[in-house]
């Protein structure tokens, strides 16, 4: 391992700023040159219990978080005692060394460095309390990591300057403190460092916000939501820009209001979305079905954790699959699409837009905690070629021959009707969600259901997921074939990038409706062997590749912890398949 | 052209039956649509699931019939995105103070500039005369064969007491009055909502048009001041002698919520250029 290559966790109880002390960690080391990935591990409490960040820094891209740190930050005794295992001999465990109870036995022996730092005093002499203890412990990683003076006061500068001149003062003086005592001879035994390598800029993104970002750059003009992690920061993040960007994000009554409000905006003719997790995503069922029936476009991001009811309401699964694919009563086309990073999220949250347009119908796009909340780092995703494609609309607004309606659903070659906006003048159309005839009038008639239910079910015949649903990492023929899809890819790719020249490749399905049943059978029927790895108890898409593909895979990697896969775990248990 | 509410006529015919009041309604709102001056290209209608929320289909408007109780939702969304058009919301007492009574009390504090239109039967007409929350206590239906247990609440005061600035009551058996309100609703920056007590012939017909005819009175005749929101809550208090008060109940000036969005200042979300938006700033942001 260089010494460019790092495993850090920050960790403590919630209230002590772990997450901000892992998000400056991470955007040092961005700005560094390094390529960070960053989980953040957090319970549904405000106060207490345990929080965790753990940046992965190196040259390379990084897939993922591994087990093997090489410096924990432990901001109280729960932390030392949680993590204290994973520390590697010649890493270093930051602990508190006045008032710290944790038991440290044998980290010694093992050749652990405990750097011991005394806390309390250290923000007492700062003139402040334990809101600088993160600053302090940001000070003392940074004096390990071989930051000179400098260097330490321009991150604290950049941390703390927005909060004004006296809690920057408190937090640069803590940080000193602590720095002075590590800089020294502890960094000179610890085998990593920060140094800045050349490297071209590079954000720091989630998932959620590669997806605004794509969203906002195909012309989302109205989000509507109800705040429930982990879909809360495409909300949050949308809010904060929607003078700059000229849209409405309207925080909801309740789920039902927030996807019928997003039914209105794309009725109305805008680029609409709504965005919840699995619990708002059954209130939001009836609109959805709505969404199909009258033919308007809309996009609703489904951001996953475990179920069923609040379940694990701050971790990650992907529990929801079978569900989304199968949500609200009827038939009706719906596009599913699971991003597998945040450069995916990015391009899906662009794309959804010309597909719900394209289509008049609601696409769906499937995160989960892991994606939609942790951090990668990437070059400015390329925005040329991203064209933004209204679909059909009507060439002039005029009556059905023969009717006082303009044909809202007339049924065309592709099934898709030409749009009318409300408020042009010339005609006016009626829709209902109500089975209906072409003219979006109420009918019971059987040769009318009929017709729209063809015409509906057949307009998304012409999306080939065979072109975009799927991608095949590695060799096109491996004696094992890993199969996975969304948050997991990550980490998989992770994994096979650990096994170095072993003979695996990863099928990673994106395209979950409609869905690449053909590239995937052939994709199986040439490997030797296959296993499924998904964040979940049951395997929903080895269902669904056994109720498509008519392919059955009977090997499962599962983990249902409400935790992502560890790079090491996965790649591990890869391994005792080969 | 000629100004006449037939331009609001479209050629099919209602489903309602024969003496239903939600005909008076319709009457009603073309007359008021067409008092408005406004063109049917102009008017988005957003509507419920009911008999009432068909009305979609027999005004010449563009017209959206989507789910029971969430008409109001969809109504909001249509405002925000496409301001310049006039949006009515509109169904049942059972759609909108049933199913919809969350949306309907957060409509009230939100204050979008839209109009709630709701046909008030006392009964949920196209289940076949189940109990409304309007209904009578000791209504009996076929889900309260022994009487409904429930006390009846009153719109107007939740309305009053949610913040609504414009808060009015007709009667479907007096279009020509009723058609003012509409209008006067419609014109009224902000939520308006326009409860309207309706006949239903086949579900409910103690309450026919001859025994609201008795009991209907104009507020404005008791001098009324509508600016009074003491007043207008004590309004909607049960009368002893029976008699049910209609009329403006409420009216006051607010900010809507659109006031609220510079970046609903200009023109309407729908005619944004979407063509070509540069989100570089926010990747730079990132960095
Ligand atoms: C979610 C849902 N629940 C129940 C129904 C069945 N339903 C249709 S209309 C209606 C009640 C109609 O009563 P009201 O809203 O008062 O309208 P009216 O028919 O009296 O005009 C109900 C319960 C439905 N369509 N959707």
């Amino acid at each position: 391992m260089s010494m460019n290559q790092l495993n850090m966790m920050v960790g403590g109880a919630a209230g002590l700023g772990v997450k901000t002390a892992g998000e400056i960690l991470a955007r040092l080391c961005t700005r560094a040159g390094r390529h960070v990935f960053g989980n953040v591990e957090y319970p549904s409490v405000i106060r207490g219990d345990h929080n965790s960040y753990q940046i992965v820094a190196g040259e390379a891209f990084q897939h993922g978080h591994r087990r093997e740190l090489d410096l924990l930050l432990a901001l109280d005794d729960l932390a030392a005692t949680l993590h204290k295992d994973e520390i590697r001999p010649g890493g270093v465990l930051v602990h508190d060394s006045e008032k710290g109870q944790a038991d440290l036995s044998g980290l010694a022996e093992r050749g652990v460095m405990l750097a011991g730092l005394p806390f309390p005093s250290i923000v007492k002499e700062a003139g402040g309390d334990k809101r600088l203890l993160n600053a302090a412990g940001l000070g003392a990683v940074l004096g390990l990591l071989g930051l000179d003076r400098e260097a330490l006061a321009a991150a604290c500068q950049d941390a703390f300057a927005r909060f004004g001149e006296a809690v920057l003062a408190a937090n640069l003086a803590a940080a000193r403190l602590a720095w002075e005592r590590t800089s020294g001879e502890m960094a000179a035994a610890f085998d990593r460092r920060l140094a800045p390598v050349a490297a071209p800029p590079r954000m720091l993104v989630t998932g959620n916000e590669a997806l605004a970002i794509g969203a906002l750059k195909a012309g989302l003009k109205f989000y509507a939501g109800y705040p429930m992690t982990p879909a809360s920061s495409i909300m949050t993040y949308l809010a904060r820009r929607e003078r700059d960007y000229g849209i409405v994000v309207k925080h909801a009554e309740d789920e039902i209001s927030a996807i019928g409000m997003a039914v209105g905006a794309g009725v109305a003719g805008v680029r609409a979305m709504t965005g919840t997790s699995g619990g708002g995503f059954c209130l939001m069922c009836e609109f959805l079905g709505l969404a199909g029936m009258t033919e308007t476009p809309l996009v609703v991001v489904e951001s996953q954790r475990p179920g069923p009811a609040t379940g694990l309401p701050t971790r990650t699964e992907q529990g929801d699959l079978t569900f989304v694919l199968a949500a609200s009563q009827g038939d009706f086309p719906r596009i599913v699409i699971a991003p597998g990073d945040p450069a995916e999220c990015f391009r899906w949250g662009f794309e959804a837009f010309n597909l719900a347009e394209r289509y008049q119908t609601p696409v769906i796009l499937l995160l989960d905690k892991h994606l939609s909340e942790s951090t990668w780092t990437y070059a400015p995703f390329a925005t040329d070629g991203l064209a933004v494609d209204r679909g059909v609309r009507a060439a002039a607004a005029a009556p059905a021959a023969g009717a006082d309606l303009f044909p809202r659903h007339a049924v065309t070659e592709s099934g898709v009707s030409p749009a009318l906006r409300p408020g042009t003048p010339g005609a006016t159309w009626t829709t209902t969600g109500d089975a209906h005839d072409d003219l979006g009038r109420i009918s019971e008639e059987e040769g009318d259901r009929v017709r729209q239910m063809d015409k509906i079910l057949g307009k998304t015949r012409g999306l080939d997921a065979g072109t975009y649903g799927w991608t095949l990492h590695g060799p096109p023929e491996a004696a094992l074939t890993i199969v996975g899809w969304g948050s997991t890819t990550q980490p998989i790719l992770g994994a096979l990038a650990d096994l170095g020249d072993a003979p695996v490749n990863f099928l990673q399905v994106r395209g979950m409706n409609p869905f690449p049943a053909e590239a995937v059978a052939a994709i199986l029927a040439r490997s030797p062997r296959a296993v499924l790895v998904e964040n979940n108890a049951t395997a929903q898409l080895g269902d669904l590749i056994a109720e498509r593909a008519s392919i059955r895979i009977n090997d499962t990697i599962l983990k249902y912890s409400g935790r992502q896969f560890l790079v090491d775990e996965l790649a591990a248990a890869i391994g005792e398949r080969l | 052209m000629t100004m006449d509410p037939t331009r609001f006529n479209r050629e099919a015919k209602p489903t309602w039956c024969p003496g239903c009041g939600n005909f008076g309604i319709q009457n009603a709102l073309k007359k008021a649509l067409n008092a408005l001056e406004l063109e049917p290209h102009q008017v988005l209608l957003s509507t419920g699931i009911g008999c009432s929320g068909k009305i979609s289909h027999w005004i010449n408007a563009y017209g959206f019939h989507g789910l029971h109780g969430r008409s109001l939702p969809v109504a909001i969304g249509m405002k925000l995105a496409s301001h310049a058009l006039t949006v009515i919301a509109e169904g049942g007492d059972g759609d909108g103070y049933s199913e919809g009574m969350g949306h309907f009390i957060h409509a009230c504090r939100r204050n979008v500039d839209i109009t709630y239109l709701v046909h008030n039967n006392g009964v949920f007409g196209l289940t076949t005369g189940q109990v409304s929350p309007t209904g009578d206590q000791g209504f009996v239906s076929s889900t309260t064969p022994h009487g409904a247990l429930e006390r009846p609440f009153h719109p107007l005061a939740l309305a009053i007491g949610a913040g609504t600035t414009y808060v009015a009551r007709g009667f479907s058996g007096d279009s020509e009055r009723l058609a003012g309100l509409i209008a006067d609703a419609v014109r009224h920056p902000g939520f308006a909502v326009v409860d309207i007590l309706q006949v239903c012939v086949s579900f409910n017909p103690d309450k026919s048009y001859k025994w609201y005819q008795e009991r209907v009175f104009d507020l404005d005749a008791e001098g009324h001041d509508p600016a009074d929101r003491a007043a207008a809550l004590a309004a909607t208090e049960p009368r002893e002698d029976g008699r049910l008060p209609t009329g403006l109940f409420y009216r006051a000036e607010a900010p809507t919520l659109e006031a609220g969005l510079p970046q609903l200042a200009g023109a309407p979300l729908v005619d944004h250029d979407i063509a070509a938006v540069d989100v570089a700033p926010l990747m730079e942001g990132l960095i």
